[in-house]
């Protein structure tokens, strides 16, 4: 994306969430494969223009259309396949003994946290979402997570090793700059920055090496407490 | 991919009378797929989480898909021709979205852009501007913001969405035509917005 574009995206209003006016899966699928007429598709794209939870339905769907699935664990299928008995929600309730409270329309996963379940431990006292990135730069790689760890507060985590060895990156600067200064510069510690007690906004994280930059990121962060 | 096939309608039909043999046969043929969308939904959230939190997913959106006698599988009505696959693809994605959402204590939205060697002119850190440099900033910014009030509804969407972030080869799959199309109504667009600010 180019200045201009950069400055395009400003001004047009984003693609945000327009909840009850979105179209029906069926409608989504029918774009997935190419059926519906061309004026539902015209009414389907401007949708998509302005919601960002559809577009994002979208985009994995058809990501996911171009590859191959995987296998079920077996004993996955069989739990399946025993639900659509007339008893099957007490055999459900069974299996699932203390995580199913109440009826079969309030079952939920116990246990959904985002988990870090690499590179040891970090200091998540509030695992509440995170989104993650990855970046690689000339021999290097880094990974961006950004949590939400309070209603407007967000952390900022950078990872940096070399590509090649796997190794914590060595002699890299970061440093993270809202649009009027940089607010914070660190040195990779064993591999790992972290930038704590952001507001929701925009920020750039750049990767410095010997005074030369080598790399950056546009990280727009978005988010109200429910 | 093709609408609704025979074996397709011939499956939901006999799921619709209660033959517990087409349930198997369903998730035969679409568990693997469902297990996958699941999956993968979470892995492009960048949402990790530990495999059996993952199998209890997969079990919860088949108890949805089958509770009520399967009205929600059967709700499938092979609408706007889209196939069976696709569907069960979406409410897989849909399901696996809204349980994130749900479990999160906020609701979040993060976006990332790269910006890579030879394109750090996008830098936001360049120095002070000066008052003269401010105000013409600020009359090409009110210029473009007019010439893009008189795009055509289709031209705006369009730019929308190829400034999302979506790739081209999506792009080229939501207006059904190849991907140098998409360049070239990019290029279009670009070039109604530049005669409408002034620019050569």
């Amino acid at each position: 994306m180019d200045r201009e574009e950069r400055k395009i995206k400003e001004l047009m209003s984003p693609v945000k969430s327009i909840a009850g006016k979105c179209p029906d899966l069926s409608e989504l699928s029918a774009l997935v494969d190419g059926t519906l007429e061309p004026e539902a598709e015209e009414k389907i794209r401007e949708h998509l223009a302005n919601c960002a939870n559809c577009l994002e339905m979208m985009r994995i769907n058809l990501e996911l259309e171009e590859e191959v699935p995987g296998s079920v664990p077996e004993r996955l299928a069989v739990r399946a396949k025993s639900l659509f008995r007339p008893n099957f929600i007490r055999q459900a309730i069974n299996v699932f003994g203390g995580i199913l409270k109440g009826r079969a329309e309030t079952l939920e996963p116990s246990s959904l946290r985002p988990a870090f379940a690499f590179r040891g431990a970090i200091p998540a006292k509030a695992a509440l979402g995170l989104s993650g990135y990855f970046q690689e730069f000339g021999p290097y790689r880094a990974e961006i997570e950004v949590e939400q760890t309070s209603e407007n507060k967000w952390q900022v985590l950078v990872w940096g090793e070399d590509k090649a060895s796997k190794k914590p990156a060595r002699g890299i600067r970061v440093s993270i700059n809202n649009k009027e200064r940089e607010l914070e510069s660190l040195i990779l510690e064993k591999g790992r920055a972290v930038f704590e007690l952001l507001p929701a906004g925009e920020y750039q994280v750049e990767f410095w090496k010997q005074g030369k930059k080598l790399a950056g990121i546009i990280i727009r962060m978005k988010g109200e407490g429910k | 991919m093709a609408p609704i096939s025979e074996q397709e309608k011939a499956l939901m039909s006999r799921i619709q009378k209660g033959e517990e043999k087409a349930w198997e046969d369903f998730i035969e043929l679409y568990g693997r797929l469902i297990y996958y969308a699941i999956q993968r939904t979470l892995e492009l959230k960048g949402v990790r989480l530990p495999a059996d939190t993952i199998q209890e997913i997969f079990h919860s959106l088949f108890v949805h898909l089958a509770e009520n006698r399967a009205k929600r599988l059967l709700s499938y009505t092979g609408k706007r021709n889209c196939s069976l696959a696709t569907w069960i693809r979406m409410i897989s994605i849909n399901y696996t979205i809204d349980i994130i959402r749900r479990q999160a204590k906020f609701s979040f939205q993060v976006e990332f852009e790269e910006i890579r060697e030879g394109e750090f002119e996008k830098s936001w850190v360049e120095g002070i501007k000066s008052p003269e440099e401010l105000a013409e900033e600020k009359e090409k910014e009110e210029k473009l913001k007019r010439a893009l009030e008189e795009l055509t509804r289709e031209d705006k969407n369009f730019i929308k969405l190829y400034l999302s972030g979506i790739s081209p080869q999506e792009m080229a799959r939501i207006y059904k035509t190849t991907i140098s199309n998409i360049y070239s109504r990019h290029a279009l667009v670009k070039e109604k917005l530049k005669k409408s600010i002034g620019y050569k």
